[in-house]
C-alpha cells in the first residue's frame, strides 16, 4: 500500500462524518417513509383539497377493522370476544372497539331535544286541527308507536322521530346484539371490531405491534374456533403487507446483487483486495447517498431505498473498469502481440491519452512498474465521460414532478459521486502492485474484443443494424400505456378479498372519492351542502349510491332551521287545538309550548362536542384561508366523472379524486419526460460529438439507442404496461449505455480492459436491476423489466462503439 | 316497533301440549311454525300519561308467515299498515300511501327481520333486546320479556299472556305509559283476501 495521499484521507474524514450524521438520523427514528402515498405529489390546486386527502387518509388510516363470524351466532360472537380480550391484552392498541356496555341510545335524542322544531320535517302538514289530530291518532294507532325519540308529549308530530331514523348512526346492515355490533351475512353471523392504532400505519413500530398482536389472536382463534374466519382491513395491514414485501425483496436484491460482486471479484480478479475495496468504494456510495438525502429530505422513501439497493450494482461499475485496467496490465509479460495491438491502427488518439514514453517502456517489464495513480490517469477521461453522461441521464429523473423520484434521482447521483470520489481519492493508495496474472481470462476478453472489432468494422453492420432498430421498433409499438396509479402497487390478493367482503357486509366504502365544499361562513358552506345533497338524491335512488354522508345530514342549515321553525311556530295553535281534543293535559301542551319558544338552533360546534359525532368529525374541515369547509361522502358505485357531472355548477364544490389526479398528472408527465428522452438523446450525442467527432459520437450513442428499442419491443412482448417509471427507466439505459461506449472506446487499447470493465458492469446491472423485474410491486417490476431488457441490449450492441471511420492510418 | 314485532307474531296459536312452570319460550311456541297464515281482531289500548283518556283503536291483523304482516285500524280512524321484507307501506284514512324502503329506513328494516324471524317462531332473535322467561300451563301461560341495556330506555317490560292461543300483550314504557293488546276471535282457515294478496304482494 502506498501511502494514502492528503485527499484520500480528507475524503475518509469526510465519509466519517457523513456515516455518523446518517447514523445519528436513523437512530433518532422516523428517518424512514413507508406510506407510499408520501411520494405522490400534491395534485390539487386548492390547497384545502390536499389537505382535505390527508385528513380524510387519517381518519380512516389509523384504525383496524377486524370482522369475525362463522354460520353459529353464538361461535361468532364468542371467538369475537375472544379475539378483543387478545388485541386488549397485546397492548399494541390504545382503544379496541368492540363491546357496547356503554352505548346508551337515548343519548342521541336527548342532544336534538333542545334543537327538535328546527329540524326540517319528513312531510309538510296542514295547519287545520282536524287532519292533526287524526295524524296524532293515526300514530297512537299504529303498531310501531312506541318511541325511539321523545314520545308523544315531546315529540307530538313524530318529526324528530323521523330525523334520527334518516341519519346515517345505524350504518345500514349493522346491529347491536349482546353488546356487540353484529352484521348478518349470507353465510352467517359477522361481529365488528375496530381497534384504535397507538401511531400511525406507516410507522414501523406501530406495524410490527400490530401484526405480533393480530398474529397471535388469530392463532387463539383457529385453535378455539376453527370454522370461525377473521376478516381485516385497514390501511395498515395495507402497510404492513407493502413494507414485508418490498423488505423481502430488498434483501433478496441486495443479497443476490452482494453474492455477484463477491463471486465476480473472487472469479475475476482472485484477491481479497479488489472485493474489499470493491465494497469500500460501494459503502462509501452508499453512506454519501443516505447523509446527503437525509439533509434535503427529511425521511427516506422505502422505494428509494429499495432502488439504492440496485444502485450498489451500479456504484462497482468504475472500480470495475480501474480494476479491469490493473488486471490487464498485470496479464501483460509484454508480449508482441500486445505492442502490436497497442500500436494498432484503431487506437484513437484524441480519445485516450497517449501512454507516457516511461510507461509504455515500463509495460514491458511484468507490470513491476504498474503505477496506480497514474493508470487512473489515464483512464480517467472514460470514466469522467461516462460519469457526466450517467449524471445527464439521472439529472432527468431529478426533473420529475414525484418527490420520491427526485430523492432516488438525488440518492443514485451522490451515491455514484461517492463511489466516484473514492475511486479517485482513496482507490489507487490501495493497489501498488501488479494484480494476479489471469491469462486465460483475458486472452478470453481479447478474443472476444478481436472479435467485436471485426463486427464492429462489418461493411454489413449498419444495415443490420437499421433491420434491427426497424424490427424492435415494430415491436415496441405494440406495446401498452397504463398510467393508473392503482396499478403501480398491488396488495397482496388475500387483502383485497378480505377487504371486498368487509365493504359488502358493512356497507363502509372506499374513500378515495369525495366532495368539497367550501363556503364563507357555516351558514353558506351548509347551504352549499344541502343544494350537493338534493342534487345526489337521485342518485340514491336510481342506486348509482348506497348512501351521502354529510354534514347536513347531523345539522341542517341554519336557513333550514329557521324555516322549520317558523313553519311549527305557525302551526302551534292548531296543533294545541288538536292536542286539547286528544285529550293531552293543559301542563303537558304548556310544557311544548315553552319549548318551542325557546328551541336553540344546532350549530356544528355543538354536534362536534357530542360523544356520537366522533365516528363522523372527519366531514368537517373547520376554517380554511378563506371560510370553513367540509367533505360530503358519496358512498356507492358512481364514479368520478359522474358524480363530477352531478355536481356541476354548484358554487362551492368540487369533486376531489386523488387516484385519478395522480394517474391524469402521471400521463402528462410520461408524455413530457418521453419527449425529453428525445432532447437528452440528442443533447448527449451533441456532447459526445464534441468530444468524438459526430460520427463517432453517433456509434457511441447508437448501443444505448438499441438498448431503448429492446427495452420497448421486450416490454411489450412481456405485457408489461408502460408508464412514467419506464421512460425514467430508459432515462437510465441511455446514460449507462454511453458509460459502456464509451468506456470500451477509451480503454480499446489497453488490452480490453475496457471490454472487460463494461462486462462486469452490465453483469452485474442486468442482475442487480433485472432482478427489479420479478418483484410484486408493479411500479418496481415495470422498471426492471425496461433496465433488464435495456442493459441488455446497450451491451450487445456496444461493440458499435469500436467502429472506426474508413479513414483511419 | 319492536311492540308491532311482538303482538303480531304472539298472537299465533300456541298449541303446545305439554309444560310447566319456568318453561323455555322455545318451548312454548314450538308449534308456531304450524299455522303459515292467521287473520284476528284485536284492540289496543294506549295509555299515556300526558293523556287525560287513554286512546283505543280497534281492527283486524293478518300474518302470512312469508309475505309479511297487514295491521288494518278500522276505528277511530281508517289506517292500513303493510310490513313487508322490502318495508313498511301506510295508508292513511285518505287512501293516501306512505312507503318507506327498508333501505332508506335502518330501524324499519331491522324490525321486518325480527319480525319473519318471529313469524316463524324463531324466540331467538328476541333474545339481543330481551331476558325471556316462560310460565305455566299451554292452557295458560305467560312470557315476560326483561329489557336488557340496550333496550332499556325504550321499555321497562312486556308480559305476553295467553292460552291455547295468544290473548292479550302488555308493554310498559321507563316513563310510566302502557299499552295494552287484546286479540280476539283467530281465524286459521280464511286464505288471503284479493285486497290483502295485493297489498302483500312485492313492490
Amino acid at each position: 500500500m502506498t501511502k494514502l495521499r492528503l485527499r484520500g484521507w480528507l475524503w475518509i474524514l469526510a465519509l466519517a462524518l457523513l456515516g455518523s450524521f446518517a447514523v445519528l438520523r436513523m437512530r433518532s427514528g422516523h428517518a424512514i417513509e413507508t406510506d407510499l402515498l408520501a411520494m405522490l405529489p400534491a395534485t390539487e390546486r386548492n390547497p384545502v383539497a390536499e389537505d382535505a386527502v390527508q385528513k380524510l387518509a387519517q381518519a380512516s388510516g389509523n384504525r383496524a377493522i377486524f370482522l369475525v363470524g362463522g354460520a353459529e351466532p353464538a361461535r361468532s360472537k364468542a371467538a369475537a370476544l375472544g379475539l378483543i380480550r387478545d388485541l386488549e391484552a397485546s397492548g399494541a392498541f390504545p382503544q379496541v372497539q368492540g363491546t357496547l356496555k356503554d352505548l346508551d341510545p337515548g343519548m342521541v335524542p336527548r342532544f336534538y331535544a333542545p334543537h327538535r322544531f328546527g329540524l326540517p320535517a319528513s312531510e309538510a302538514l296542514p295547519d287545520q286541527p282536524e287532519s292533526l289530530l287524526q295524524h296524532l291518532q293515526a300514530r297512537l294507532a299504529s303498531p310501531q308507536a312506541a318511541s325511539f325519540g321523545l314520545g308523544l308529549a315531546q315529540d307530538p308530530l313524530g318529526d324528530l322521530e323521523g330525523f334520527l331514523a334518516k341519519l346515517p348512526l345505524n350504518g345500514g346492515q349493522m346491529q347491536i346484539q349482546d353488546d356487540l355490533l353484529v352484521i348478518q351475512g349470507r353465510d352467517g353471523l359477522y361481529v365488528l371490531c375496530t381497534a384504535a392504532l397507538s401511531g400511525s400505519a406507516f410507522d414501523p413500530k406501530v406495524q410490527e405491534g400490530t401484526r405480533l398482536a393480530v398474529v397471535k389472536a388469530e392463532q387463539h382463534l383457529a385453535q378455539a374456533f376453527p370454522e370461525v374466519k377473521l376478516l381485516r382491513t385497514g390501511a395498515v395491514f395495507y402497510a404492513i403487507d407493502a413494507r414485508t414485501r418490498a423488505e423481502r425483496e430488498m434483501h433478496l436484491i441486495s443479497g443476490i446483487s452482494m453474492v455477484c460482486i463477491f463471486l465476480l471479484h473472487l472469479l475475476v480478479f482472485r484477491s481479497l483486495r479488489h472485493l474489499l475495496l470493491g465494497l469500500a468504494s460501494i459503502g462509501a456510495g452508499l453512506v454519501t447517498a443516505a447523509a446527503v438525502s437525509l439533509i434535503f429530505f427529511d425521511k427516506l422513501y422505502l422505494l428509494t431505498l429499495v432502488c439504492g439497493a440496485s444502485v450498489l450494482g451500479d456504484a462497482v461499475d468504475y472500480s470495475f473498469l480501474y480494476f479491469a485496467n490493473h488486471l490487464a496490465y498485470a496479464g501483460e509479460g509484454g508480449p508482441p502481440a500486445r505492442q502490436a495491438r497497442s500500436a494498432s491502427p484503431l487506437a484513437l488518439p484524441h480519445a485516450v491519452p497517449e501512454p507516457s514514453p516511461g510507461t509504455a517502456s515500463a509495460l514491458t517489464g511484468e507490470g513491476s512498474a504498474w503505477e496506480p495513480w497514474e493508470a487512473l490517469r489515464r483512464i480517467r477521461k472514460p470514466l469522467i465521460h461516462g460519469f457526466l453522461t450517467t449524471m445527464l441521464g439521472y439529472l432527468a429523473l431529478m426533473l420529475a414532478p414525484f418527490p420520491g423520484l427526485r430523492q432516488i434521482a438525488l440518492f443514485s447521483m451522490v451515491g455514484l459521486l461517492g463511489a466516484f470520489i473514492t475511486l479517485f481519492c482513496i482507490l489507487p493508495s490501495f493497489l501498488p502492485g501488479p494484480a494476479h496474472p489471469r491469462p486465460r481470462i483475458l486472452a478470453g476478453i481479447r478474443g472476444l474484443m478481436a472479435r467485436a472489432q471485426s463486427l464492429a468494422q462489418g461493411r454489413r453492420t449498419p444495415l443490420t443494424l437499421a433491420v434491427l432498430a426497424l424490427v424492435l421498433g415494430g415491436l415496441a409499438l405494440r406495446g401498452r400505456i397504463h398510467d393508473d396509479v392503482q396499478g403501480f402497487i398491488r396488495p397482496s390478493a388475500r387483502l383485497l378479498v378480505e377487504e371486498t367482503r368487509i365493504r359488502e357486509l358493512t356497507g363502509f366504502a372506499n374513500q378515495g372519492i369525495f366532495y368539497l365544499v367550501e363556503g364563507a361562513d357555516e351558514a353558506e358552506l351548509l347551504n352549499r351542502e344541502e343544494a350537493l345533497v338534493s342534487r345526489l338524491q337521485p342518485l340514491i335512488r336510481q342506486g348509482e349510491l348506497d348512501s351521502i354522508q354529510a354534514l347536513t345530514s347531523f345539522v341542517p342549515s341554519p336557513g333550514r332551521q329557521q324555516e322549520a321553525l317558523q313553519a311549527r311556530r305557525r302551526q302551534a295553535p292548531a296543533l294545541e287545538r288538536a292536542l286539547r281534543d286528544l285529550g293531552m293535559r293543559p301542563e303537558a301542551i304548556e310544557t311544548l309550548r315553552h319549548d318551542l319558544d325557546t328551541n336553540r338552533l344546532l350549530t356544528v360546534n355543538e354536534w362536534l362536542q357530542a360523544p356520537f359525532s366522533t365516528p363522523f368529525r372527519h366531514l368537517w374541515m373547520g376554517p380554511t384561508g378563506h371560510g370553513v369547509a367540509s367533505l360530503v361522502l358519496p358512498l356507492g358505485s358512481a364514479e368520478g366523472p359522474r358524480l363530477r357531472e352531478v355536481a356541476q355548477g354548484l358554487p362551492g364544490v368540487v369533486l376531489v379524486d386523488k387516484a385519478s389526479s395522480v394517474s391524469t398528472m402521471l400521463a402528462k408527465d410520461r408524455r413530457m419526460a418521453s419527449w425529453s428522452l428525445g432532447g437528452a438523446l440528442l443533447l448527449v450525442w451533441g456532447l459526445l460529438a464534441l468530444w468524438y467527432g459526430p460520427r463517432a459520437g453517433f456509434w457511441l450513442i447508437a448501443p444505448p439507442l438499441v438498448g431503448i428499442l429492446l427495452a420497448l419491443a421486450g416490454t411489450a412482448l412481456l405485457g408489461v404496461p408502460l408508464n412514467l417509471f419506464s421512460v425514467l427507466g430508459l432515462f437510465l439505459v441511455l446514460g449507462w449505455g454511453v458509460d459502456y461506449t464509451v468506456f470500451l472506446r477509451g480503454c480499446q487499447g489497453k488490452d480490453g480492459a475496457g471490454v472487460l470493465g463494461v462486462s462486469l458492469a452490465a453483469f452485474l446491472t442486468l442482475v442487480s436491476y433485472g432482478l427489479l423485474a420479478f418483484s410484486h410491486t408493479p411500479a418496481l417490476k415495470g422498471f426492471g423489466v425496461v433496465l433488464g431488457w435495456g442493459v441488455l441490449g446497450t451491451y450487445l450492441a456496444s461493440f458499435l462503439a469500436l467502429r472506426q471511420g474508413r479513414t483511419g492510418p | 316497533m319492536r311492540r308491532l314485532a311482538l303482538s303480531l307474531v304472539l298472537i299465533a296459536p300456541l298449541s303446545a301440549q305439554t309444560g310447566g312452570p319456568g318453561l323455555a319460550p322455545e318451548a312454548l311456541t314450538a308449534h308456531l311454525r304450524n299455522a303459515p297464515l292467521l287473520h284476528a281482531d284485536f284492540t289496543q289500548t294506549r295509555t299515556l300519561k300526558v293523556l287525560s283518556r287513554p286512546l283505543i283503536s280497534k281492527g283486524s291483523v293478518v300474518v302470512d308467515r312469508q309475505r309479511g304482516i297487514i295491521w288494518q285500524v278500522t276505528k277511530p280512524l281508517q289506517l292500513t299498515y303493510v310490513v313487508t321484507p322490502q318495508g313498511v307501506l301506510e295508508v292513511g284514512p285518505d287512501g293516501r300511501r306512505k312507503a318507506q324502503a327498508a333501505k332508506d329506513a335502518p330501524m324499519v328494516a331491522q324490525m321486518g327481520r325480527i319480525m319473519q324471524a318471529l313469524a316463524e317462531g324463531r324466540w331467538s332473535v328476541l333474545e339481543d333486546y330481551f331476558t325471556l322467561q316462560g310460565q305455566g300451563t299451554p292452557n295458560r301461560w305467560e312470557i315476560r320479556l326483561s329489557p336488557k341495556p340496550v333496550a332499556a330506555s325504550f321499555i321497562k317490560s312486556v308480559v305476553v299472556k295467553g292460552g291455547r292461543v295468544l290473548e292479550r300483550f302488555l308493554i310498559e314504557e321507563p316513563g310510566g305509559d302502557r299499552s295494552e293488546v287484546v286479540f280476539g276471535a283467530p281465524r286459521l282457515d280464511l286464505p288471503l283476501s284479493e285486497a290483502e294478496a295485493r297489498l302483500l304482494k312485492p313492490q
